[in-house]
This record gives structure tokens, sequence and C-alpha cells, in this order.
């Protein structure tokens, strides 16, 4: 196809051509290939400008670690920024943008910031941009970071979809390299579940990347032998594609598949990406090593690449780097990189090597193959804008600049042990080979292979046989022979060489632009603890978090301090490993589906009388039930509040919290947990309950029905149900353990309507009449019942109000909500009975004093809300010494008052602070809030509840409500909370 | 009101509509059949001084079978009972002495059976735990989430699971469930 593709390696499969488009020209690559891969066939070079300095950047590996080569993938809503080339598999049609750069990559106006480096060091904008203060935010930040940066998220709603799930296994193998599958080979063998994640989309790890590596087999038929007997058993769960990202507590990992099955045409059911969250009993950490990169003058020009990676894309994909490749190496790896290029027939100038002694046979094999020797090299500079054009090394024969576009640097290798760090261990300098190890492993994970520094490829198949055979000795399972093929014998020095140049640009860290002379800025400045240089220079912190610069920034460091390594150490690594698309934490749950919605069991006859509704917690309620001809949400709710409080109302109240409580001491308990008495609560009687926390502030109310003798419901507001569910079990467990208390909740077992109003009890005794008695005499205020509705029906009937009206709360089994609701409805026609929800329920509250959810707030105390009189003087209860505290008895504390405009139609809301006349509205001479406001149809004005010091002894005064939102002040008046019928004579009939 | 009809919210059919049936839809991985249990309820035990239970109560995480009654441990002081009809009192004073507390449930929750070749696979993307049958087997019970909802979970065997979530949250499950049934085909059983 082109001069680049020189081999078809068996992991491409050149039958199949993908047509794909990079920044607007089209190109063409093979099934296997990765986007990567497929530019460098062509030739391109060119794929990127630097996140500060805007300079040209290309491919600078063939893995996870690429920090250059991060392109935008897609289009339209699905465009996705930042995506790694070299992680990207080909598909057919496939579109790739260049990033960060104005108008084009060749030539980026951007570009004029490398001219000025020396004004962009570490930190620049916090020394440069100090005036005036004001301009920070409008200036000077938006201003960098339009000039600096990766690439731009699509900014629409995401039209694919993402799910969730859970794996769990006995053993999670982490790579598929050459540890890895022995380790999974060793396990599945044993019979023990095992997945096997790898996060590429072939395979076989380092093995895939290497020419023939065994002595007596080719790399490929052991492989395929390999994966056909893993695929074969069924114990063996193989992810293709999965970054595992995380490791968290008791053996759980967090873990991304890029779903194989989803397409950008066809994604209507498949998700996206999956999130798994794997539960394992052990894991083995396979993940192999990453090379490092070398530190010299302009070291980041296209066509610098990792040795490694030079490998990669010529065993992989079959395709040359370059056409001529000069080895710089500081270890023996670096050697075979030109011992394969040679192999291939391609030109290596020569191998320029860091050290003065070089293992006899690597010389040997180098004459062999005619390749120049540079020992006691050091590249001294490059020259070449947008590709390599020459490189300058000094060595002991001199200076010489070699004519070459490929340089592949080999600087050692950093194992890739972040997982192992995510539970707090911390690594440990092996100084003889040059890296960090994992310390102690914590329970249940075992490093193997490459990332435990096996960097030979018989030494690292060992260490996966030993690492599973640990494993499963700790799973009481017998450990596997397993014959490893022969490898051959010499194991690889690895070495680097990190030389803090101060000359030209030498970058540490190529995804933010560091350098190393921003690491001798943060020396001189004194950031020189590992964590501190990471955030002064942002080495590090870019996409690939310094998966090739962490070890060159710490080694400088160390260097300048005059430490080893191992005192400097590393930085915290955590979770995640890589970026991770948010919507795969998401799933399903989007848009509407965010959170679970509860619907009551009556739901669908308030759609159909056209309620609004509104979320109460979880929960959809209507909120009012607008009428044709009524044009503001104000004229239906003063139309349902005028027509209950005139004739009669239904309202949906399933909602709230019921709880069921027996056993021999539930009413102790219960007088336990309220503050009010409840041991004199008869049979068949119900009584308001307040609850404080231990602290002694208000947490919730309720009431308490008497059922049997030890059998009570209690009720709570919509929103603490689940709290008190949870409070009332916490005080059983730990304050009352040896009491029988048994405790159960029927929120969802019962639908229950309130029905309100003076003609509240001719229309339930319409429908309920032949079933109960409803007579004043029979079920008075406060009465509760439970009866049979039907043969096979028990209804609960309460008399109660919240509204100030005659009142009553029908339960009835929630299967026959809906039925109940219709029938109720129905029944009510003849009483002109309106439909009524949160809104109306919330004026007519008011409108009677009654403290809701605004009262209480957590920071009121019952004498705050008036109910002192309430609190028993004489029995323990939960809150009751801490209610006593003097800041919680304090005569000055805020106290509930009513309010009314003195012009009535004066506005006022919720929210307002309250003052007294002619004082300035400042904090020192702030009295109070308002906590709840409604319009009263009943009072003609708008009316509220709030807290003010001393609020029941000053009714009649005259204060002001500032609201600072609004910039509006208003007289009101105190008045009494209790605003509609202080008598209660309508309660009562 | 004399000529009013007590008639039961069927619960299911409002999401079920539209799917098709199993024997229609030929290569579903996943088959949703709706079930309705004609008495449910929980039993409740006292933590203070529990009684010597019956051999046939099941231990915690399993669910039983007795005389059609099915009985799930939830806690070693909470039982769940499903059955066709009520049981009557001596039922239960067998198994669990006298004292015990029974609070009717038959309308708290919605129960449907799931089941298929993929439906391991379906629900592994949102159950919160191991189901594989050498970890779950026939009658295991277990109460745990899926897609942020409280689901009890039975396993059936062949069956496949029998999966029941809070009445006001059928809903917000059915959307889960067919999200993450989707890809495996989903269609309705009888």
């Amino acid at each position: 196809m082109t001069g680049f593709r020189i081999g078809t390696p068996p992991t491409l499969d050149q039958s199949k051509v993908l047509r794909f488009r990079f920044d607007n020209k089209i190109y063409h690559g093979f099934a296997g290939d990765s986007l990567a891969s497929a530019l460098i066939a062509h030739g391109v070079r060119l794929v990127g400008r630097s996140f500060k300095y805007h300079r040209p950047r290309g491919f600078l590996s063939a893995g996870i670690e690429e920090p250059n080569g991060l392109l935008s993938v897609g289009e339209g809503a699905r465009l996705t920024p930042n995506i790694k080339a070299t992680m990207q598999p080909l598909y057919d049609g496939l579109v790739a943008q260049s990033q960060n750069r104005w108008p084009s990559l060749q030539f980026d106006m951007m570009g004029v910031n490398d001219w000025f480096a020396n004004l962009l060091a570490a930190g620049f904008y916090y020394k440069t941009f100090m005036w005036p203060a004001s301009f920070w935010e409008k200036v000077y930040e938006p201003l960098i970071r339009r000039a600096a940066g990766l690439g731009q998220a699509a900014n629409l709603p995401d039209p694919d979809h993402y799910a969730q799930g859970n794996l769990f296994c006995d053993c999670l193998i982490i790579g598929s390299g050459p540890a890895g599958l022995i380790a999974a080979l060793a396990a599945g063998r044993a019979g023990l579940r095992v997945i096997l994640c790898e996060q590429d989309f072939v395979l076989g790890g380092r093995l895939l990347h290497e020419g023939d590596s065994f002595l007596s087999l080719s790399t490929q038929d052991w492989l395929t032998e390999t994966l056909q007997e893993l695929e074969s058993l069924p114990t063996v769960r193989i992810m293709k594609q999965t970054m595992v990202f995380g490791h968290y507590d008791g053996g759980t990992y967090g873990a991304i598949e890029h779903n194989a099955a989803y397409s950008m045409a066809t994604s209507a059911q498949e998700p996206r990406q999956i999130f798994w969250r794997i539960v394992a009993k052990q894991s083995i950490l396979a993940a192999g090593a990453i090379e490092r990169p070398h530190l010299f003058p302009n070291n980041d020009r296209p066509g610098i690449m990792l040795g490694s990676a030079v490998r990669s894309y010529l065993h992989r994909y079959g395709t040359a780097c370059g056409h001529s490749t000069l080895v710089y190496t500081s270890q023996d790896d670096g050697w075979q990189t030109a011992f394969d290029l040679k192999k291939a027939g391609l030109a290596v100038i020569a191998i320029a090597d860091t050290r003065s002694m070089i293992p006899q046979h690597l010389e040997a094999q180098a004459w062999q193959y005619d390749l120049p020797i540079l020992k006691n090299a050091c590249v001294t500079e490059t020259t070449g804008r947008l590709s390599l054009n020459s490189v300058t090394i000094t060595h002991e024969g001199g200076r010489e600049t070699f004519q070459c576009d490929t340089l592949a640097v080999s600087n050692g290798w950093t194992p890739t042990l972040h997982l192992t760090s995510h539970q707090g261990s911390k690594p440990i300098w092996d100084a003889s080979r040059h890296m960090f190890l994992p310390s102690k492993m914590q329970q249940g994970l075992l490093c193997a292979g490459a990332a435990n520094g096996a960097m030979g490829l018989g030494e690292c198949l060992a260490s996966g046989l030993t690492a599973a055979n640990r494993m499963l000795e700790q799973l009481d399972k017998q450990p596997q022979k397993i014959i490893l093929p022969e490898t051959p014998a010499p194991v690889l020095q690895t070495a680097s060489f990190f030389h803090p140049t101060q000359t030209g640009k030498a970058f540490v860290d190529f995804q933010h632009d560091v350098t190393t002379n921003d690491i001798h800025l943060a020396y001189q400045e004194g950031y020189r603890s590992i964590e501190h240089l990471k955030r002064y220079t942002t080495l590090g912190m870019g996409t690939d978090q310094g998966k090739t610069s962490n070890m060159a920034g710490l080694a400088i460091m160390a260097e300048l301090c005059g430490q080893t390594p191992d005192a400097v150490g590393t930085t915290v690594f955590r979770p995640p490993f890589e970026p991770i698309a948010i919507g795969a934490l998401a799933g399903h749950h989007e848009g509407k589906h965010f959170r679970t919605t509860r619907l009551s069991a009556a739901h669908s006859v308030w759609e159909k009388e056209g309620a609004v509704f509104v979320e109460a917690g979880q929960w959809l309620r209507p909120q009012y039930f607008p009428k044709k001809g009524e044009t503001h949400w104000r004229e239906t709710v003063d139309r349902e509040v005028v027509t209950t409080r005139q004739s009669v109302g239904l309202c949906d109240v399933s909602t709230l919290g019921k709880i069921e409580i027996t056993g021999k001491d539930a009413l102790a308990f219960l007088d336990f947990v309220y503050c009010n008495p409840l041991k004199s609560l008869a049979v068949g009687k119900t009584r308001y309950g307040l609850m404080l926390r231990e602290d002694g502030f208000v947490y919730d109310d309720g009431t308490i029905a008497r059922l049997e003798d030890n059998r009570f419901v209690i009720t709570t507001t919509t929103a603490q149900a689940v709290g008190v569910m949870n409070h009332l079990d916490f005080c059983h467990q730990v304050h009352k353990p040896h009491w029988d208390v048994r405790m159960v909740s029927v929120t969802e077992q019962y639908s229950q309507f309130a029905v309100a109003g003076p003609q509240s009890r001719a229309l339930l005794e319409r429908v309920i009449g032949q079933q109960i008695d409803l007579s004043d005499e029979a079920f008075p205020y406060l009465a509760c019942k439970e009866f049979s509705l039907a043969p096979h029906i028990k209804a609960r009937l309460f008399r109660l109000s919240f509204s100030g009206e005659r009142a009553y709360e029908l339960a009835i089994p929630a299967p026959y909500g809906e039925v109940l609701a219709q029938t109720l409805i129905t029944a009510g026609q003849d009483f002109g009975l309106t439909l009524y929800g949160t809104e109306a329920l919330g004026v007519m509250r008011i409108e009677k004093g009654h403290s809701a959810g605004n009262e209480l707030n957590g920071m009121t105390t019952a004498g705050d809300l008036g109910l002192a009189r309430m609190v028993s003087k004489s029995k323990d209860f939960i809150g009751r010494v801490m209610a006593q505290r003097p800041a919680l008895t304090d005569p000055d504390r805020p106290q509930l008052a009513g309010f009314r405009p003195v012009q009535p139609q004066d506005q006022f809301a919720a929210g307002a602070h309250v003052f007294s006349k002619n004082v300035p509205h400042s904090i020192e001479y702030d009295e109070g809030y308002l906590t709840s406001v409604a319009f009263s149809p009943i009072c003609g004005s708008l009316i509220g509840l709030g807290l003010i010091r001393n609020g029941p002894q000053r009714h009649g005064e005259v204060i002001i409500a500032y609201d600072s939102m609004r910039g509006r002040k208003t007289e009101l008046e105190i008045v009494s909370p209790c605003f509609y019928d202080p008598e209660g004579v309508r309660l009562n009939g | 009101m004399d000529n009013l009809v007590w008639t039961k919210q069927a619960l299911w059919d409002t999401y079920l509509d539209g799917l098709a049936h199993h024997s229609e839809h030929g290569s579903a991985g996943v088959v949703v059949t709706p079930i309705e249990h004609g008495f449910s309820a929980d039993l409740l035990l006292p933590r203070t001084s529990p009684p010597t239970l019956h051999q046939d109560v099941p231990a915690l995480g399993v669910s039983k079978t007795h005389q059609g009654v099915r009985l799930a441990c939830l806690t070693p002081w909470h039982y769940l009972v499903h059955a066709n009809e009520r049981p009557d009192a001596a039922f239960f004073k067998t198994l669990f002495g006298s004292d015990n507390s029974m609070v009717d449930q038959t309308g708290a929750r919605a129960a449907l059976m799931v089941s298929g070749p993929k439906i391991q696979d379906c629900l592994r993307r949102g159950v919160m735990i191991d189901l594989d049958p050498s970890v779950f087997p026939i009658s295991a019970f277990a109460s745990t989430y899926a897609g942020h909802i409280n689901l009890h979970i039975t396993s059936l065997g062949q069956d496949g699971f029998e999966l029941s979530c809070a009445r006001s949250m059928v809903g917000s499950f059915w959307h889960w469930l067919l999200q993450t049934a989707a890809p495996f085909g989903l269609a309705r059983g009888h």
C-alpha cells in the first residue's frame, strides 16, 4: 500500500481494507490496525501540537502511554476528544481530527508561543498576571485557557448509551502479556473462575510487539495455542478492550469495557461502554512496563520515538516508522530495536549507547549486522521542524551529526504498578534495575511479569506462573505444573540515563510541555517535594498522567537534591489509571432516569385529571390540577383551597412514610423516640408526635395511631421516611436492644388519601358508609380504625387534619388505590369535590400555622416551633438531655410567628430576613427569617410563617422583611401563626 | 357504594404491552413473565427471645416452599411470605411459634420471573451480587440492588429468577430492565 508497510503480520487482516479520514484527507488501513499504525503506514509523522508551546509532535509510543498522538475521533454529537490514536482500533469510516491548532496542523499560529518560551516557564501565570487582580478571571484565565489545552468536547447530548455491571471471580488477571496468559492458564486449569482483562483490542501484550522470542516454536503458535485453550475453559472469561482503572477495598476493581459489539452506525441497543465493578478473591497484576524516553535538547520532534514502539509498529502492524533510523539507548533492550530493523531490511544509521561498557554478545551481533556503535554517547541536538532531519551526538569518537528520519530512544522501563498503589502502598526503588517496583502486596493482589520487574521473556513467564501458584495456594488449590517454552538465555540489563540538561528545550512531560528547565526552576524556587513539583510544573497531570515522564522528573529532582530516587519517591497514584467517560459511570441513569422515580398507585388517575407534578424526594406528587380557563397556577391553587374549605377536597398522601410497629414494648419504644407523652394513647386513637435528634433539635413529625394494644402505625414526612426508619432501627438496636420491638415499612403497601372539608364526611359516607360508622360520636377527631372495605380488603381510616377542616385519611392496599381514587372523584362530583396538590396543601397548612419541612429544617427546637409544651418533663426520650443545652433554651432564640403585610397588596417571599424598623439591614440587627410564604385566598393577601426573636411576645409589632435577593423591603405585622380558625371549630366539624 | 367493583391494578400491563411474546420473538435472550402473589407478608419475630424454629424454616439467604407457602429469610427475625392465599395462623405457629407478627404486604412489591439463555449476562449488568449457580444456587434468596433500586431476588434454577421491587419503583425498574435486556433480545413469557 505504501512504502512504510513492509510486512504481513498475523494480527493484520490485509484482506479487509478500511477507509478513514484524518484532517479531511482520506486514508486506508487494514483490520487489526490502530489509528496510529495506519497513519504511520502512510508516512504521517505530524499528528498534533503540544499543549503550551504548540510545538509539532508525532507519535512517541504505540500504547497507552502515548502523550502526543491525541486526536478527536468521531463527528457531531459522537465527537470524542483526546483519544489516543495508539489505542484506537481502526474501523471503516473513522473520522479523526488533530487538535489544539489554528488554522492548520502544519501551520499553527499559536506556535508563536514557542518563541516566547522563556516567558512561559512553569508557574508563569502565577507571577505574570498579578495586576490588575480583576483581570485574572475576566481576561487572563480565559486567554490562557484558549491558547492552551487539548481537544474540544462535542457540547451536544451524547446519543449513545452506557451500561454498568458487576462481575465476580476467584481470580482477576490484569494484562494478557506472557505473564498474564500463563497465570490465566494455570488458574483456569485449576478450575478457578478467572477473568482476564486486556486493555488492547488484541490479546498477547508484548508478545505481539516482538519478533519470534521462543527457541523451539514461533511466538504466534504459542499464543494461538494458549488462547485456544483459555477460550475452551468454561470458567475463564476473556475481556478485550477492558481497562482496569482502579483498585478499591475488598478486592474490588473498576473496569471500563469498550464494547466490541458497538458500532457508530448501529448503536441503538448496544451500550458503547460498560462500567464493570469486578470483585475478585485474588488478583494478579501483569500490566507490563512502559519504556522511558531520553532527555536531550529538542527531544520532541516528530520521528523521535520509543524503541519499543518502533518494534511494535514493525512486528504487530508490519509498518516501518521511517526510512533511516538511529538508535539511542541506555540499556540492552535498545539494541534489539536495531537488530530487528536490520532483519526487516531497514536502514539503521548507528547504535548510540550512553554506556561505555557494552555486553559482548550485543557488540558481536551488531558487527554481524555491520552496525556502527557509538559508546558513551549523548545526543546534544536534533533538527527538523515538522519531521526529524538530523541528530548530533557526542561520543567517545567525538561529535557527529547523522541524517536520519527516526530516532529510536530507549532509556529503561517503568513497571505499570499504579493499581498496586491505589490502596495506599508506596512503590520501592530497585537501584540495580533502575526502576520502582511494587512494595509489599496488599491482601489478594499479586504482581507478575514486567510489572514486577521481570523484564526478560523467560523471567516474565516464570514470574506469571509463580504468582498463579501462590494464588492457588491461597485459595487452597493444587499448584499447576506448566512446561514453559524455552527462551533465549541472556537476561537483559536495564538501566537509565537522566541528564538534567539546561541547554535547549529537553521535554520531560511531552503532553504538558514540562522541560528540564522547569524542574530546575521548581528546585530553585523551593518546590522540591515530588508532590509540589507536580503541582508547580504540572508534570504528570495530563491525560497520560505522566506515564512516560514521572520517572524522569523525579530522577532529575533527586539529582538536583543530591538524593536517590527512592528518597524523592513517586507521587500518589490514584484511580482512574486512564481517563474514563462520565457516561460510563452514569450507565442508564441519565435524563429523567438519573435517579429512581416513585409513583403512587393512583398516579395514572392524577395524570388523567391533568395534574402538574412536582418532585418530592424520589416521588412525583401532584402539585396542582389546572382546569380549563385557568391561566395561572395561583388561580388554580386558590380555587383548590377555597373549594376544600367550602366543600371537600381530595389529596394523595400515599408518599408519607408509614411504619408499622409491633411487639410487647412497642408503646414504650414510641414513648422513647418521640418527645411528647404517648403512654396514654388509647387503642383506636391517633396523636401528633414530634421526634428529636440526639442533639436535641427537631428531626421529624408525624402521627402515631394505635390500632391494637401492641400494634401501631406511625407516619413520617415524605422526605424523612427512609431516615426515620433507619433512626428507629438504630434506636432499637443501640439504645433498647432488650426491648421487644418489631417494625417494618408499609409505605408501599398502602395508598392513602386525605379527604378534607366540611363535606368530607358526607363523601366518605357515600363510599364507605356501609362499612364504618362515621358519626362524630363513633369516630371523633383523632380516631383511627382498621375495617374491611370489602371481604378481602382491609382499609384504615384516620381522622386527621392538616388543613384545619374536618378531614379524614383513608388508607387502602395499594393495588386498589387507583380504583379508590377514581371512586372518590366520581362520588365527590355531587359535593363539588376538588383535587388538590402540594401547593394547596402548603397554603392550608400555613393558614393553620402548622410547621412543615421549611420549619423542621434541622436547626429548630421544639421551643422554636411553639411546641415546648408538648415536650414531656417527666420521661426519658431521644434528645432530652441535649435539648436542655443553654444555647437551645436561650429565650432570645428566634421563635415561630405569623406575618402579614401591613398593605395587603405588598409582596414578600420566604428567605427574607426580618429587622426591627429603623435599623440598618445588616447581620448585627438580623432578628430572624421567613420560612414559608403563600398567598391565602382566605386572608386575601400573602401570609407567612417565620422565626423571629421573641416572636410570640411581639404580636402586633410592625417589622421590615428585607429580601436582599430581590432588593425588596416590606412592612409586615407580627401575628399569631394560626391565621385560620384558631379555635379549631371547623376541625371538629 | 353498592355497585362498586374493587378491581386490582394490573401493574405490569402498561410496561409489557407491546412486548412480543416469547413464542413470536424467536431469539429472545431474556424472557419476562409477570407474577402475582395472592398473598405476601412480612413476618417479624422478637429479637430479644428468638423462638425455636421448625426445620422447614429457611436459613438466612434461602427461600423454601412449605405446603405451598414460600418463605424467604431476610434476617433471622424477618421473613418474607408468599402464597396464593393467606395461610391460617396455625401454619405460622407451627413454623415460628405463637409470638410472631404478620404484616400484610400483598400490594407492596411487584414481581417478575426473568429467564432465558442470556439471563445471567443480562442481570450481571446491574445486580450487585454474584448470581453464578455455584454461589447462588436454586432457592437462594437475597435482598440487593439493581440500577439503584432495592430488589428481592430468588433463584428458580432452570426457570431463571424471581425479581421483585417496591411497587412505586416499577417504572424505574422497568426502564433499567428494558435498557439492560435490549441487547440480548427481550420477550414476554406466558
